[in-house]
């Protein structure tokens, strides 16, 4: 396997052996700019990071004899976290809340489906 | 191995897309130095618009990493702004500053990555080569441009013998004058001495043709976009020329680099 077939192209599959150490490395390369790069720069990289992430979920979801057509709705939801916490918009302070967990568990649910599904 | 180098792909193409965007779409504040050279260096590179360059292939290059277009291309282009990023954020902001931390890691990735992808510039290393056809004009121009590029930087380095452009117009003056201050220009004579010494004696002629373009890239801009001086415009052009002619001469060396999809250590 090379990154090209595993976060690049979105059409194809990718087994839960291959999967699993790809996500690793992704969420590695989340926590680095969550965690350790400081400012708005962070927010802007981790957007980035989604088209990997988006393309190795689709790639799993495949697989599994599913749609990825699903996976736009974690990618949207996230995306809204994400400009919310850049202060570019707000619906208040409630709904940016449920927007921001929403998109979290959305996407660990698909996360974690592609981790535990055969 | 591979999970690494991924890793690193995956943070330096996800640093530099919005790193060169921010240029043109401003995202986040650019760092503007706390230094004097430093802020001298920024300043002059942003009136100059050279800096419209350096940002442009920032985005590019990450684009390319990220999306799988050309890796290895994209991660030559990329390593003289990795080194400018490390000059200007380690030697210029002062080598104990957080700044340091960030140019060296940049630094540092770009050439992990390249040595990643080491396959693929292989042949760029040949010891010896060989250009594909035309031979004794190759060899004439390859004598030329090491001539050339040796006699320039020995007189800027040692010699003195005439004296080194300073520019004529507003911009080519503050440019060039930040350029000598920061000793950026001393680095880049330093590069051409000893890539001109290399292609004069025939070692290593296509690594250190590729290591000198950026050079000539700047002297053109420089000369041409900044300066308008007729005969330092016209040597500029004749040097970027005879840089990018004997490049394609030997063409066949740089292959490795110009694959499409090229895989990295450990992957298959």
């Amino acid at each position: 396997m090379n990154f090209d077939a595993l976060f690049v192209n979105p059409n194809g599959c990718t087994s839960r052996q291959q999967f699993l150490p790809a996500l690793v490395t992704v969420l590695a390369a989340l926590a680095f700019f969550a965690y350790i790069v400081p400012g708005r720069t962070s927010q802007f990289c981790i957007l980035m990071l989604l088209y990997p992430a988006g393309v190795l979920l689709a790639r799993r979801l495949r697989d599994l004899q599913q749609s990825a057509w699903p996976l736009l709705a974690p990618l949207a939801l996230l995306i809204a976290m994400l400009a919310i916490r850049l202060h570019y918009f707000s619906f208040g302070d409630v709904l940016d809340g449920a927007v921001k967990w929403s998109a979290l568990v959305i996407s660990a649910a698909f996360v974690v489906w592609g981790c535990v599904k055969k | 191995m591979k999970y690494a180098v991924w890793f690193l792909r995956l943070i330096f193409a996800a640093w530099m897309i919005p790193s060169g965007l921010n240029h043109f779409i401003p995202l986040f504040p650019q760092p503007m130095g706390s230094q004097p050279l430093s802020q001298e260096l920024i300043r002059a590179l942003l009136d100059s618009h050279l800096f419209d360059l350096v940002k442009a292939v920032e985005f590019i290059a990450g684009v390319m990493l990220l999306f799988g277009i050309y890796t290895p291309l994209a991660l030559l282009i990329c390593m003289p702004v990795s080194f400018c990023v490390f000059y200007w954020d380690a030697p210029l902001e002062g080598w104990g500053s957080g700044a340091a931390i960030f140019g060296d890691s940049v630094l540092l990735v770009n050439v992990l990555l390249c040595l990643a992808y080491s396959k693929s510039y292989r042949a760029m290393f040949t010891l010896r080569v060989e250009p594909a056809r035309l031979a004794q004009l190759v060899l004439g121009g390859r004598s030329l441009f090491g001539v050339w590029m040796v006699l320039n930087s020995a007189n800027y380095l040692f010699l003195s013998l005439w004296p080194a452009p300073s520019g004529h117009e507003a911009l080519g003056v503050q440019l060039m004058t930040s350029l000598v201050n920061s000793r950026l220009l001393d680095v880049a004579m330093v590069i051409q001495l000893v890539a001109g010494a290399l292609i004069l004696s025939g070692w290593l002629v296509p690594a250190a043709l590729c290591v000198l373009m950026p050079v000539s890239t700047c002297a053109l801009y420089w000369a041409v976009i900044l300066d308008h001086q007729p005969l330092t415009a016209l040597l500029a052009l004749a040097a970027f020329a005879l840089n990018g002619l004997l490049m394609l001469a030997y063409l066949r060396y740089y292959h490795g680099a110009l694959q499409r999809h090229a895989l990295s250590l450990g992957e298959a």
